[in-house]
């Protein structure tokens, strides 16, 4: 005897997800997840990303992701910004549920961007809808070129790609052409910015992001991470 | 992907499906998984196996039905299936194309047997 079930196998986390999403909305918060590698540069290039935008104009705040310890967050709040640690313990990836929780400590009427920086992992982050209004994928030179088709559910599902840490391609055998190449057969939605490692006083590639993630943030209707497939 | 967590969820939701009614045993479980999620069929039966030991569904048959990506041109409409992660329309050779179907991780439908 059948019995009809028709149910995903994510409800629990998606069920999260969509309280988290509808939350956002009524607080016009813009989330974003920002998903990468270990070591790919993603907690100092939010550090970057903090100090250039226009605090006055964008009121930011950030929810760290990690196994362990609460140094990023600290490294955020030195900023001046209210900077929240999630620590998964086992966990390789930030859930809806915790997300659902962690906003709890933060006053959302008062936050215009929020960015959710996840667990240094390009599998499993890619899986979770945590409520995002973007995925922002992050990448260094130093990893190789050929991380977009290794990791395909990751590039489909982003918004944006970051090419992070460009000044440092002289000294690897990152092939530009390759990278893009395979970005174009693979999404030919995503909008690709560039950064560097070094420490500059206002990185160009940061401020396209920035000028970037201000006009999608005002788009009607608003970008929805969920419809990117 | 986190065949664990999967199987349990799996787990979980045909305990609530069965539970109030009078079944004795859980014949089978239809799964629908899409292409593009990380799923290793035999981790997630493996895992299932062991989660539902001495419960009604041990022994159940874990049927997958794993779907093909397919993609819809965003330009000229065409539904074609993604082969070796390229999503380049095989119509019009556009490169702005929307997954339709490879997504899936969904629970069909379960078999069971009833009691008298």
């Amino acid at each position: 005897m059948e019995i009809k079930v028709l149910e995903n196998l994510m409800k629990a986390n998606d069920d999260f997800a969509l309280e988290n999403r509808e939350i956002f909305k009524e607080n016009s918060v813009f989330a974003v997840n920002l998903i990468g590698s270990p070591g790919a540069g993603k907690t100092t290039f939010l550090e970057k990303v903090v100090k250039q935008i226009d605090r006055d104009e964008v009121a930011v705040a950030v929810i760290e992701g990690d196994i362990a310890t609460s140094r990023d967050a600290e490294r955020i709040a030195k900023l001046g910004i209210h900077a929240i640690q999630i620590n998964t313990g086992s966990g390789c990836h930030i859930n809806a549920n915790s997300i659902r929780k962690a906003i709890r400590e933060l006053d959302l009427s008062a936050i215009d961007i929020l960015f959710i920086e996840n667990v240094g992992n390009l599998v499993c982050p890619a899986e979770f809808d945590i409520g995002e209004n973007i995925k922002a994928a992050i990448i260094s030179a130093t990893e190789g070129h050929d991380k977009p088709l290794k990791y395909p559910l990751l590039f489909r599902k982003s918004s944006c790609l970051i090419l992070n840490k460009i000044d440092l391609i002289p000294y690897t055998n990152f092939d530009k052409e390759k990278f893009y190449d395979d970005i174009s057969k693979l999404n030919g939605d995503i909008k690709v910015f560039e950064a560097v490692c070094a420490s500059v006083e206002n990185d160009d590639g940061i401020d396209k992001w920035i000028k970037w993630l201000k006009i999608i943030r005002n788009l009607n209707p608003p970008i929805v991470a969920e419809f990117i497939k | 992907m986190h065949e664990l967590g999967l199987a349990q969820s799996v787990f979980d939701t045909v305990n609530h499906y069965i539970k109030d009614k009078d079944v004795t045993r859980v014949i089978s479980v239809n799964l629908t998984i899409g292409k593009l999620r990380n799923v290793f069929p035999d981790s997630l039966t493996f895992c299932f196996e062991a989660i539902s030991k001495d419960s009604k569904a041990e022994g159940s048959k874990m049927i997958i039905n794993s779907t093909d990506i397919v993609g819809k041109c965003k330009t000229c409409e065409n539904e074609f299936i993604i082969i070796d992660n390229s999503f380049i329309c095989t119509a019009c050779g556009h490169n702005n194309v929307e997954v339709i179907k490879g997504s899936e991780l969904l629970i069909e439908s379960i078999e069971v047997e009833y009691g008298n």
